[in-house]
């Protein structure tokens, strides 16, 4: 409570002498996006500002940061063009950008974006720096992505949680009142759930988010990890991964779907609103949709945290990111656009309020602060699940052979294919001999 | 043919000779001038780049550097770039012949008199239209692992007990792309077909009748030759066209499950495009143009045989 | 013979044409119309099921109790929310117009080029056949960041016209290819009695090869328009704007937003994105078979 008054009563002190210096109507433009400084405002009005963004899944979500956008727009003097493209087509559309060297100002993108474009993108380790004193510091997970080769290239937006969500008249036919803590635990309730005929989703498709939430997730819980810290060696083959592809093993056959081989982004999706698992892991749009998909489910639903295996509790969560691209003529309004609205904590406490456990923020600032944070119990783990993120290639940087990887899904096929009668050996072999084309291809 | 022959034997003056020939020249060019102007413009130097771009480890943003023959090399150490080159052969030898055969057949059949005729050929024509995107999807969801709408059709009339995992097993999921690409290449070649079968005259037919001619010696004997430049424009292209395409693969299975399903062409989009290692990603789809070439090549001598 | 006997015989002979007939109407039903009518189900299935999946609310898509087949609970929401919350009629006025536009370059300059080729003799024409052809094989994945580079070149980045300029480098080889089929099978002596009466040769394509090639220059904007209507990549690569989009490019990218894909809207846009266009080509299929049988194929 305190510590969130205090900022805002600085901030508003200090707004309050800059707009009285300049006397202007900008105070009465009480937006969510933040009151404009003025002074700085004067340097980009009249300049423009073409942002491309992923249009978020929630509606209310949406709506704020729209609605932000355009107030600061407005407030500021500055002429917005906002362009949304769908996830899937984001890469190419960078690609070619970056190849005309033209096409938009600010670009929101995923991690695998910024690995890929990080070189496109310019230096913003100084705003980076700055929003880091303002905002209470960072979180790990988003560092890994933001800074490549020592330079910040991106600023997180948000960080997506993705919750297990689960049948809460399942899980309590088989003894467990509540979400369980570790894998083990997981392990016994989904034995007894799958011989009811409700197993476990874990996707092992071709899905970047949703499967890498349940494998990667899996695979840093019991040590294992890609490379090492440096990025560059190769860390996939030791007994930790071994251990963690061994539990699977048994894993999957006692309690895990057997048809998750083929699911896209939609495939966990379908699968919990049709009722036939009970449990899978997922942002909370699988939530919000209940009451439209399957209305049936609504009060038998509840959501979970990442759960703890013998290297402690580790989830994957899907990042956003913004860059500024270096062949951008506008750099300053779209630098003014992030400091001034989008990281104020106004903006970023309504927004994650709209959100309701969709978004969260990437950083310390607002955790003291009851008002962001859902106030459905089902929703309870919003409010410290944002820390245990971490990125593929932790404990090393997010680089573009990681990104390759992902795209290639890796590490979900070595799943997949210990699920399909492979040996855990054999799987990582496998897993590891792409992993050197990727290397061997690379600058 | 009786014309091209007469042509050639005329063997006039030498001057009307040169004027002829001179003519046929000059109009030759103009006529294909606009055509081959569009194309050598537009595509000549993206083409010159992406050769240049397989020789390279060029990503997004990094000027690259020269690497020769690395990237073709190193891309055959890929498991899933073995997979995806049969993949590409598997698909577009067997979608081909069984394009082919039911088009053919369709055609036939279409070509006859039938009430409500009309109506039939322009819904046949429909699996074409649809943008693949949309219909691919639509496909995506009849097979989906948990929602769909075949194997539940195929449940309750008693011909299947566990579900047809028609996008998860790798061969099944093959399987189901190439359905999904004869479901809208049979049109194609049928409507195309149907269209040759006008340009036959029917008097052949019917001498044909009057020799004690069957079905089956008109369908080999005189269907089959009259139509057949058209029909090996339309099996080039056909075959062309699946060798690239990266709709259907990509918004079905997404080469998925386990990278099992993928071709050339949209393994090539995943790496060049989606994973930003542009070099790399010429260097697969460049696998494909020797393979093109030969087709080309083929049609080409087909051109030179048929014009003699 | 008597008159009996003849008489006979005629009676004879009258019932054995109409167990013929008979027969052969029968055989009609089994090798035509039942063919048919099978033929058509399973090709028309998946359309089927677009239908009713873009009348179902959501929770009956994932009712796994009950048929997919039908709707219990018919909605228009779909349609209504597609045609007023998208901009679903302006990405098909794109659509249509670049569609109708790049057809009709790719089509004249196919006639010219695929009429030169199969019917002209001078050197250098095998090289530039295989031109043509060679620019169909270039993978398109290697294509549109060059092809993005040669749009901004030209100014027209993000707007309709690079997809109208850039859709004829696929449509142009296919075509012209289709259209020298289609003059091969054409007998060249009309054209040389055409040519000795003192016609030249635009005039000899005009008025003589070109009506006897109509079904194949029907076929060739039929199956241009169409490749055009279906492109996806450089609708998406080319042009940004969401009042710029095509069809699929539009639909798409506002109807599926990471995990959720709004299977309703989606099935409503791909039966009304392709129903009008149907519509236009049975009239098309009809048009050239009727102008063959009027009578092409004299002499």
């Amino acid at each position: 409570m305190s510590v969130f008054d205090d900022r805002k009563s600085r901030m508003s002190r200090r707004s309050f002498l800059r707009t009285a210096a300049i006397g202007s109507a900008a105070a009465g433009a009480l937006s969510l996006g933040g009151l404009p400084r003025s002074a700085r405002a004067q340097d980009v009005k009249g300049s423009n500002l073409t942002i491309l963004w992923l249009e978020p899944s929630i509606v209310a979500s949406k709506d704020t940061r729209r609605k932000a956008m355009e107030d600061w727009a407005a407030a500021a003097g500055v002429n917005l063009t906002m362009d949304t493209i769908a996830l899937d087509k984001l890469a190419e559309k960078l690609a070619t950008m970056a190849e005309i060297k033209g096409g938009a100002d600010l670009v929101e993108m995923y991690s695998m974006d910024v690995a890929v474009n990080g070189p496109v993108m310019s230096d913003i380790t100084d705003l980076a720096t700055e929003l880091n004193t303002k905002l209470g510091g960072w979180f790990e997970g988003p560092k890994s992505v933001c800074v490549q080769d020592g330079k910040w290239k991106a600023l997180p937006i948000a960080i997506f949680g993705q919750y297990w969500h689960f049948r809460t008249d399942l899980l309590k036919e088989a003894g467990a009142e509540k979400w369980p803590e570790t894998w083990e635990e997981l392990h016994k309730i989904g034995k007894t759930l799958k011989a009811k005929g409700f197993p476990i989703g874990f996707t092992l498709g071709p899905a970047v988010t949703d499967g890498a939430t349940h494998c990667y997730s899996l695979l840093w819980s019991y040590g294992g990890k890609e490379f090492e810290a440096d990025g560059k060696t190769l860390a996939l083959d030791s007994k930790e991964t071994l251990a963690c592809l061994e539990f699977f093993q048994a894993f999957y056959k006692d309690a895990l779907a057997e048809n998750a081989f083929s699911w896209n982004e939609t495939g966990n999706n379908q699968a919990y609103n049709s009722g036939q698992v009970s449990a899978t892991n997922n942002a909370n749009t699988v939530y919000a949709g209940l009451a439209k998909n399957a209305p049936d489910l609504v009060g038998k639903t509840s959501l979970g945290g990442a759960l703890k295996g013998p290297a402690g509790a580790f989830q994957y969560m899907s990042m956003d990111y913004w860059g500024i691209p270096s062949y951008s003529a506008n750099v300053p309004a779209a630098r003014a656009f992030l400091r001034d609205s989008f990281y104020t904590t106004d903006f970023q406490a309504a927004w994650t309020k709209a959100g309701n456990g969709y978004n969260l923020p990437a950083f310390n600032a607002l955790e003291k602060n009851d008002a962001p944070w859902p106030t459905d119990p089902n929703l309870a783990a919003a409010r410290t699940l944002a820390k245990s993120a971490r990125m593929p290639g932790s404990p090393g940087p997010f680089t573009q052979t990681i990104g390759q990887s992902m795209n290639k899904f890796l590490i979900i096929n070595m799943f997949a294919a210990v699920a399909q009668g492979s040996s855990p050996k054999d799987a990582i072999k496998k897993t590891v001999d792409e992993m050197n084309v990727i290397l061997k291809g690379s600058a | 043919m009786q014309g091209q022959q007469t042509l050639s034997t005329l063997d006039p003056p030498a001057r009307r000779f040169r004027a002829w020939m001179g003519r046929d020249a000059l109009q030759g060019y103009l006529m294909l001038a606009p055509a081959v102007l569009w194309l050598v413009l537009l595509l000549g130097y993206p083409f010159v780049l992406a050769i240049w771009l397989s020789l390279t480890n060029k990503t997004v943003g990094n000027p690259g550097t020269f690497v020769g023959l690395n990237n073709f090399i190193n891309q055959w150490n890929s498991e899933i770039f073995r997979r995806a080159f049969a993949n590409t052969f598997i698909l577009t030898g067997v979608t081909t012949v069984i394009k082919f055969v039911i088009g053919l057949a369709l055609a036939l059949l279409f070509n006859q008199q039938f009430i409500g005729r009309r109506f039939a050929r322009a819904a046949l024509l429909l699996p074409w239209i649809v943008p693949t995107v949309l219909s691919t999807m639509a496909f995506f969801w009849m097979f989906d692992s948990n929602l769909s709408a075949v194997n539940w059709v195929l449940r309750n009339l008693g011909l299947i007990q566990k579900n047809i995992p028609w996008l998860t097993d790798p061969t099944m999921a093959m399987v189901s792309i190439m359905i999904v690409n004869c479901w809208r290449g049979i049109p194609f070649f049928t409507i195309t077909i149907l269209a040759a079968l006008q340009t036959v005259p029917k008097e052949l037919y019917e001498a044909a009748s009057i020799d004690g001619a069957n079905p089956l010696h008109k369908l080999r004997r005189i269907t089959l030759p009259m139509i057949f430049p058209i029909l090996s424009v339309v099996i080039i292209v056909s075959v062309i066209g699946t060798f690239s395409d990266v709709q259907v693969v990509a918004s079905l299975t997404g080469g998925g499950p386990q990278n099992s399903t993928h071709v050339l062409a949209t393994l090539s989009y995943r790496v060049g495009l989606q994973s930003g290692q542009l070099g790399q990603g010429a260097a697969i789809a460049m696998y494909m143009f020797p393979f093109l070439f030969a087709m080309i090549a083929f049609e080409l001598w087909n051109v030179r045989r048929s014009a003699r | 013979m008597t008159a009996a006997v003849q008489h006979l015989q005629g009676a004879a002979l009258a019932r054995q044409t109409r167990t013929v007939q008979r027969r052969r109407r029968l055989l009609r039903i089994f090798v035509i119309y039942i063919p048919v009518v099978l033929v058509l189900l399973i090709m028309l299935l998946p359309f089927y099921w677009m239908l009713v999946t873009s009348l179902k609310p959501y929770p009956e898509m994932f009712n796994l109790k009950i048929s997919p087949f039908y709707p219990l609970n018919p909605t228009g929401e779909y349609y209504l929310e597609l045609l007023n919350n998208t901009k679903f009629l302006l990405w098909f006025k794109n659509t249509l117009v670049v569609s109708a536009a790049a057809t009709t370059i790719s089509v004249v300059l196919s006639v010219l080029a695929g009429y030169s080729l199969s019917r002209l003799r001078f050197r250098g024409r095998t090289a530039i056949s295989g031109i043509i052809f060679v620019s169909y094989l270039i993978p398109t994945t290697l294509l549109f960041i060059p092809m993005a580079e040669v749009a901004k070149q030209l100014q027209v980045i993000n707007r309709l016209e690079a997809l109208i300029i850039v859709y004829p480098t696929f449509l142009i080889p296919f075509c012209t290819w289709l259209l020298m089929g289609y003059f091969r099978t054409i007998p060249i002596d009309l054209e040389e009695c055409a040519l000795i009466d003192g016609a030249n040769r635009v005039q000899a394509l005009r008025f003589v090869t070109l009506p006897l090639a109509i079904p194949g220059v029907v076929t060739a904007i039929i199956f241009a328009f169409t490749l055009s209507w279906n492109e996806f990549i450089y609708g998406l690569v080319l042009v940004t704007g969401e009042n710029q989009r095509t069809l699929p490019v539009g639909v798409l990218t506002r109807l599926v937003q990471g995990d959720l894909y709004f299977w309703g809207p989606l099935m409503a846009a791909a039966l009304l994105g392709s129903l009008p266009v149907v519509l236009l080509f049975s009239f098309f299929v009809e048009q050239y078979v009727a102008g063959l049988t009027a009578g092409a194929m004299k002499g």
